[in-house]
């Protein structure tokens, strides 16, 4: 298997002890590959932790199997399972799996450490047999209302002879080869409460592979570029809200508007929400997958309440802070973890109970890896940008550390842009309305520690890029490492 | 609709002048020119791993992107298909709009982005220098996989696929005959099943593969039986790749095909009933799946297991709270017998009263052939 190499980076320990070099390491972590068991196709597609430590994880082939990390030892909970795309644990003989037919319950009512009810909570929605149509979640609210999501149905599949659910054919294109929605709620957000009703929460998405709750209960999709998706994001997903895919639209309640596709640009601009993040498409991510939120974690405190996004198409992990304005949530996103041995293909995050970061991979015949990376962290703090946040004239930039005053003081140390990107049926877009920022005055505070960029232009519904080069330590032991912050604005103060 | 441009080179014209006959050429091979159809597999691969052309053969190569993602094809010279890679790499946000052709001479001859569904010709006169040209997709991430090579020289020689370096390995390992000895970290035994995507049934299908080489698929969005079959499972292969609406081939041969549907309908009115409820299955036995469902209040319990002789399969139905009669419908097929308390049924559907139908089953019996 792909997964046996280990990679063991002490690089902060290292650089600790060596005062007189740059530091190299914005995070004193460390990556391993856990070794998976022969005869498994290690693509990750959920994964999760019991209450005692040990690892859940389903895997495309319809596998569940529990890891015990202590012992290495694997053992299979489940099989048979059509694509489980996500997972909840309610304890370690009940576990709540999404796939693509439907919301199971499995339960192990015997106690043998394997499930023996497959019990369907909800199936009431369309199947066409496209390949595309993932579903996502179960995410819980703290009332305990689950989340799920459906995958819009892809134009590169077709429509099998016999499908599930009722056929609305006005939810495909007849002229592009956009993602369709032809049967019921491809492309939504549901809401299945504690007596398993079902309500549709929200629509407009395309390939809505990661969902979240944040502290506040406020649910998030991330979102897929593609046909009506410019550039990956982040969306703030609320009650009776379209996202921005016209397919979906036909499942809203008293629709009576025809095919949505044959509705302008304007229009559909007008009616769509748009993301809280956009992630910079070849900057940032092509592809994010799941968030995880740190909450009550020891030595990633200085990040509470952001979350932390996988990404397929690189080695990377993003980090994303939001904040609200005006009442509307948006925010900045730069990379959290690149390269370092972790691979690409990252497609679902879980924090183990004792604060490890688990990251499972997979390719599915589109860029990505194999496998289950660990990631350990240590107590030392990185040197990164700990928040960023939009005031009247331009952005506070708040390290976690105090910075070197005089590493602020040549001009080209900061430096600003902005984009935005096009909504259009086309297959991504390029940046649009790229133009550098003059940055007007650049004020550090008295404890070194925040930074406030006044910018000559501060427009809505831009995309702005601030770069820190070359931005060092008061005690000059280390290097800002991710130098790139992606702020998107829907609301000026 | 985006239209892709057909991109022609005057380089063409500019040889055919320059160069009127090709020495030392099989001029009626380089006369006739090479035509070659690509398009895109699934998983980041052209269809064709490579090509063999004549040195200053003309070349159309028509190029259809059947993937659901962008890609673009670039011609390079020998060897330069790592640095152009990583210089694509290196456009960043710019590479969308320079359409991921990097400025480096080191490429021949390209096409734009086709988003999916886009068609587009590429045609040039191969180069007089033999040599192994690679082409490739640029796009981000792509490059590394997503290639293969373009043989030019007089002989048509080109090594074994298994042992071509200049091809990906993907396509290297097509070469060998290669088989997966597991497809699972654990051994299958029957009864064992898989929900998947099938011919015959709704994409809510779950195939059930029981001890005696017998297996069934059981839809759950009828709540129905749909075929049965012997001599073999289902072969994932395709399915387990995820793309383009792979279904599950079955392996052996359908005896029993479903085709009255539903099969079961309570009452004797056969007016048309509601849909039924889905609510799952237990593994019950050696783990043989009970499925349960709901129609009209009733609950329904479904259990199929080999026949002790395990010439056929029999249904066992559970019926809790039902206080009328009920229809089983059966389909008449060549070689099959339906079997209920030891009697053939030869009616198309078999008439249960209340009392009966709490608890019942139904042997399909096939003549081995």
């Amino acid at each position: 298997m792909r997964g046996a190499i280990l990679y063991s980076l002490f690089v902060m320990v290292l650089m600790s002890s060596c005062h007189d070099q740059s530091s190299k390491e914005k995070v004193s972590y460390s990556i391993d590959s856990i070794p998976t068991p022969p005869g498994l196709t290690a693509e990750v597609s959920a994964l999760e932790f019991l209450e005692d430590g040990r690892l859940v994880a389903a895997f495309m082939r319809g596998e569940i199997l529990f890891y015990q990390p202590e012992t290495k030892k694997w053992e299979v909970f489940a099989t048979g399972l059509h694509e489980p795309l996500g997972l909840k644990v309610i304890n370690d003989r009940e576990i709540l799996v999404m796939q693509l037919p439907e919301l199971t319950l499995l339960k192990d009512t015997d106690g043998d450490g394997k499930a023996d009810v497959y019990e369907t909570i909800y199936d009431d929605f369309g199947m066409t047999g496209n390949y595309h149509e993932f579903a996502y979640g179960p995410v819980a609210d703290q009332q305990g209302n689950l989340y799920v999501a459906l995958n819009a149905s892809s134009s590169g599949g077709g429509i099998s002879e016999e499908t599930r659910g009722d056929k609305m054919m006005i939810g495909k294109s007849e002229t592009s080869k956009a993602m369709f929605s032809v049967v019921p709620y491809r492309g939504w957000v549901m809401k299945i409460d504690k007596d398993y009703r079902v309500t549709a929460v929200a629509s407009g998405l395309r390939s809505p592979n990661g969902m979240i709750l944040d502290a506040e209960d406020r649910l998030y999709v991330t979102e897929n570029q593609g046909d009506w998706v410019g550039s990956s994001a982040l969306y703030h997903v609320q009650q009776n809200r379209f996202y921005g895919h016209p397919s979906s639209l036909v499942w809203t309640e008293g629709w009576n508007r025809g095919n949505p596709f044959d509705l302008t640009v304007h229009e559909l601009d007008s009616m769509r929400e748009k993301p809280a993040v956009i992630f910079p498409h070849d900057i940032l991510a092509n592809s994010p997958s799941q968030p995880v939120l740190i909450k009550n974690h020891k030595e990633l405190d200085i990040f509470d309440g952001q979350m932390i996004v996988g990404e397929m198409s690189s080695e990377r992990l993003v980090r994303i802070m939001l904040e609200e304005v005006n009442g509307v949530i948006q925010g900045a996103a730069t990379v959290f973890i690149e390269g370092d041995g972790l691979r690409k293909g990252n497609n679902r995050l879980a924090f183990a109970p004792n604060g490890d970061l688990w990251v499972g991979q997979a390719d599915h015949g589109w860029l990505g890896d194999r496998g289950i990376q660990r990631i350990s962290f240590t107590n030392k703090i990185p040197f990164e940008v700990r928040n960023m946040k939009l005031k009247k004239s331009g952005f506070e930039i708040e390290f976690t550390k105090p910075v070197q005053k005089n590493s602020l003081l040549v001009d080209s140390v900061i430096h600003a842009r902005r984009y935005r990107y096009h909504y259009h049926e086309k297959y991504g877009s390029p940046q649009i309305d790229v133009e550098p920022v003059r940055i007007k005055e650049r004020i550090l505070s008295k404890d070194g520690k925040k930074l406030q960029l006044d910018l000559e232009k501060l427009d809505k519904d831009f995309v702005y890029e601030i770069g820190l080069d070359h931005i060092v330590t008061e005690d000059r032991l280390d290097t800002l490492e991710n130098k790139l912050m992606m702020y998107t604005i829907k609301e000026l103060l | 609709m985006v239209t892709t441009k057909c991109i022609f080179f005057s380089l063409f014209l500019t040889l055919s002048l320059l160069f009127p006959a090709y020495t030392g050429l099989n001029k009626a091979e380089s006369d006739i020119g090479k035509e070659i159809k690509l398009s895109v597999l699934p998983g980041l691969r052209f269809d064709v791993p490579r090509f063999h052309v004549t040195p200053g053969q003309s070349v159309q190569i028509e190029f259809a992107n059947t993937d659901d993602m962008d890609h673009n094809l670039l011609i390079l010279k020998p060897g330069a298909r790592e640095n152009v890679v990583d210089l694509a790499t290196k456009l960043g946000a710019e590479g969308i709009t320079k359409q991921y052709i990097p400025d480096t001479e080191s490429i021949l001859w390209h096409t734009d982005i086709l988003h999916a569904g886009d068609e587009t010709t590429l045609s040039f006169i191969a180069p007089m220098d033999e040599g192994i040209y690679p082409y490739v997709c640029t796009l981000p991430g792509h490059g590394n996989i997503m290639y293969g090579a373009m043989y030019v020289n007089s002989t048509g020689d080109m090594p074994p696929l298994e042992k071509d370096s200049a091809i990906s390995q993907i396509d290297r390992e097509a070469g060998h005959i290669h088989h997966q000895t597991k497809d699972h970290p654990y051994d299958l035994k029957a009864p064992y099943h898989y929900r998947l995507y099938v011919a015959g049934a709704s994409p809510a299908a779950i195939a059930v593969h029981l001890p005696g080489n017998l297996s069934y698929c059981w839809d759950a969005s009828l709540c129905d039986l749909r075929f049965m079959w012997e001599g073999g499972f289902v072969d994932n292969t395709e399915l387990w790749k995820g793309h383009k609406d792979a279904k599950a081939e079955i392996q052996g041969n359908i005896f029993y095909r479903q085709s009255e549907l539903p099969s079961l309908m309570i009452g004797t009115s056969r007016e048309p009933q509601e849909r039924p409820q889905f609510k799952g299955y237990k593994l019950v036995g050696d783990g043989y799946p009970e499925f349960h469902y709901q129609l009209n209040d009733v609950d329904i319990f479904e259990t199929l297991r080999e026949t002790s002789t395990k010439k056929g399969i029999v249904r066992e139905f559970r019926i809790e709270g039902l206080d009328e009669a009920l229809i089983l419908r059966l389909t008449p097929q060549r070689g099959v017998q339906c079997v209920y308390q030891g009697e053939v049924v030869l009616n198309t559907e078999l008439r249960l009263d209340a009392q009966s139908a709490k608890d019942f089953q139904v042997e399909y019996n096939f003549e081995k052939q």
